[in-house]
């Protein structure tokens, strides 16, 4: 790229003061391709900020463009469709391989494979890796995306031999989905990734026991997802500040987290956390905390402990068996720090009519600021629950109400807008009278 | 903000004196009077007024490879981000800084947005060429060879035999383009 002489000039020029007459002489390059004189590093941070595809047709453009998108640091191999059919899977492979072999920058910011490899390409997805692994790649993620999620069919198996041959010290993310890992596999992982912020294992149905430890882990967050062979998993990690678990009944138990402070916990664990014995340890620290009980029909909570840093609450819970909610009070009795309240409902029996409950006013819960209630529909069970706050939250400022389902899709929105939805925010608005000064109601 | 901007060409006015300015002529003769501190957001600037001792207040600095168009858009990019930084030292009010470098963006042509890279890239304003290749690289978001080759200016050296060939090989990578 030697001959690109224009900009030159300008990066020498604040150390040669003496040239300032020549300087005056020179003018503006007056040629129309100035853009291409620019350094490559400048190029190739714009062709950075595009998709691979936008970057790779730029090789296109000119000689001096013909490879300067190799040397982009996101590497990303999305599906193009929802299923792949054997050519397409096979075209994808082969651009994986060609763009592989034609990059050209020292390290990667980011290797995402995200669609359905399938069986036979294995061999492939080892040696993806490996090259990934020796361009110091940050950010790993591999989602492997099958359309039969339970089947043993295609499912790659991640080698501890390819982790072994690398160094791993470059990574910070890495996410697997529908890579089998077993235990000692994600133990290899955590010894061997000294600055591993973030790790997530998805459908991996060879997890059986699963450790998370290690005297220098700089792991923050950790999710598994629907691992659903999972027998036991231990924690002891002493940056781990967010922990998701959804899936089955497990047993889970956090024994050394002392900056844990937030808790995500969906799936059947979610309901049955009564029996589960991680809270005694960390529940009292955490400082956020959201549980999905969806799947199953909500009927009493688990007893708490005190929860005496939580700050922000999210509950999911399927009501259409509830008589009324009210139970939900001992949450916030335990929680004295709530500030934040997010409650979504489903399946609320609007035919569940009645007188509601009503309250002397009795401020107990002094730091709760926000209310936020989805799937409101105006019936005695969720009125009764606001009017329970209004009259029990001191410092309340705000209160939502969202009439819409908490898993509609954001494009029901407008379909949503029928009878159900105006006959819940004229019920939502009904709540007015009952406003303190200084509370706002917002009807979504 | 634009109303606490001094005017920006030579002409002195007698109350506005305290302040310290740096003199900055363009390539076609303009002088900017800037403040300091305006001026020091410009790599090549504060470089020049550091490494040597010989200048004095009342040199200008010649800026051959800037023309007064791209000055403008220069100084009024780097004025509003010491305006940010005199009002809030510790964090930039974001979604002020947001809202200005929206409205600024939107004001400027494709040919005004080039002409700055080169200027933000020879004054070496690393933050403001961030900035200005970020929206490039936005406006040629999904577009097809032909308009990203006239946005930049690129004069295609290929021969229509080789760019066919090349268009072959990275096939993949031409599927579902925008209309220009």
């Amino acid at each position: 790229m030697g001959q690109h002489y224009s900009l030159q000039l300008g990066i020498c020029y604040g150390k040669k003061l003496s040239t300032t007459s020549k300087m005056d002489e020179e003018t503006l390059d007056l040629s129309k391709d100035r853009i291409s004189n620019l350094p490559d590093e400048i190029l190739v941070s714009i062709l950075s900020l595009l998709t691979m595809k936008e970057a790779a047709r730029t090789s296109v453009l000119s000689h001096r463009w013909r490879y300067l998108w190799a040397f982009t640091g996101r590497l990303e191999f999305q599906r193009p469709s929802k299923e792949l059919r054997d050519f397409e899977r096979c075209r994808l492979v082969k651009c994986v391989n060609q763009v592989l072999q034609s990059h050209k920058g020292q390290t990667i910011d980011k290797f995402e494979i995200n669609f359905d490899v399938g069986e036979g390409y294995e061999h492939c997805i080892d040696r993806w890796l490996t090259f990934a692994l020796a361009k110091k790649v940050k950010r790993l993620e591999l989602n492997l995306f099958y359309f039969a999620p339970y089947s043993a069919l295609g499912n790659y198996t991640l080698k501890p031999k390819i982790l072994c041959d690398s160094r791993l010290d470059s990574l910070t993310t890495v996410l697997f989905n529908h890579v089998n890992v077993t235990g000692e596999v994600i133990q290899t992982l955590l010894s061997r990734c000294p600055f591993l912020e973030m790790l997530r294992v998805s459908n991996a149905m060879s997890l059986v026991d699963l450790k998370v430890s290690g005297p220098s882990l700089k792991l923050k967050r950790l999710e598994i997802v629907n691992c659903h062979e999972l027998d036991y998993i231990e924690i002891s990690a002493l940056s781990l500040v967010s922990f998701k678990y959804k899936g089955q009944v497990t047993i889970i138990s956090i024994k050394d987290a002392p900056c844990l402070a937030e808790v995500i916990f969906e799936g059947s664990y979610a309901c049955l956390l009564n029996n589960g014995s991680w809270y005694s340890c960390c529940l009292p620290q955490l400082e956020k905390l959201m549980l999905d009980m969806t799947c199953e029909k909500f009927s009493r909570l688990p007893k708490f402990p005190s929860l005496r840093n939580l700050k922000q609450l999210e509950l999911f819970l399927d009501v259409s068996r509830a008589r009324d909610l009210l139970c939900l009070m001992s949450l916030l009795n335990a929680s004295p720090l709530l500030h934040l309240f997010e409650l979504r409902l489903l399946n609320l029996n609007r035919r569940e009519q009645g007188q509601p409950k009503e309250w002397e006013v009795q401020p107990m819960h002094e730091h709760l600021k926000v209310f936020q209630l989805s799937g409101f529909v105006g019936c005695r069970i969720d009125t009764e629950l606001v009017l329970y706050v209004l009259s029990h939250a001191g410092s309340l400022q705000k209160i939502v109400i969202d009439p819409l389902s908490p898993y509609a899709k954001k494009s029901s929105r407008e379909c949503w807008e029928c009878d159900e939805a105006l006959l819940a925010r004229i019920n939502a608005r009904k709540l007015e009278p009952s406003l303190r000064p200084g509370v706002e109601l917002v009807v979504l | 903000m634009s109303s606490s901007i001094a005017s920006s060409s030579s002409s002195s006015s007698s109350s506005s004196k305290k302040e310290k300015k740096i003199s900055l002529k363009t390539s076609d003769g303009e002088v900017f009077e800037v403040e300091e501190p305006v001026a020091m957001q410009l790599e090549i600037v504060r470089s020049f007024f550091a490494d040597n001792e010989d200048v004095t207040e009342q040199t200008v600095m010649p800026l051959p490879n800037v023309s007064t168009a791209a000055m403008h858009g220069i100084l009024e990019y780097c004025r509003a981000h010491e305006e940010f930084r005199r009002r809030m030292p510790e964090a930039a009010p974001e979604e002020e800084v947001r809202a200005f470098e929206a409205g600024y963006v939107d004001r400027k042509s494709n040919e005004e947005l080039k002409e700055m890279i080169l200027a933000a890239n020879y004054l070496n304003i690393s933050k403001l060429l961030d900035f200005l290749t970020g929206v490039a690289a936005k406006r040629i978001e999904n577009k097809s060879v032909e308009y990203v080759r006239a946005f930049f200016g690129v004069e295609n050296d290929f021969t229509p035999e080789e760019e066919a060939n090349l268009r072959r090989e990275y096939e993949w990578a031409f599927e579902g383009v925008d209309e220009d």
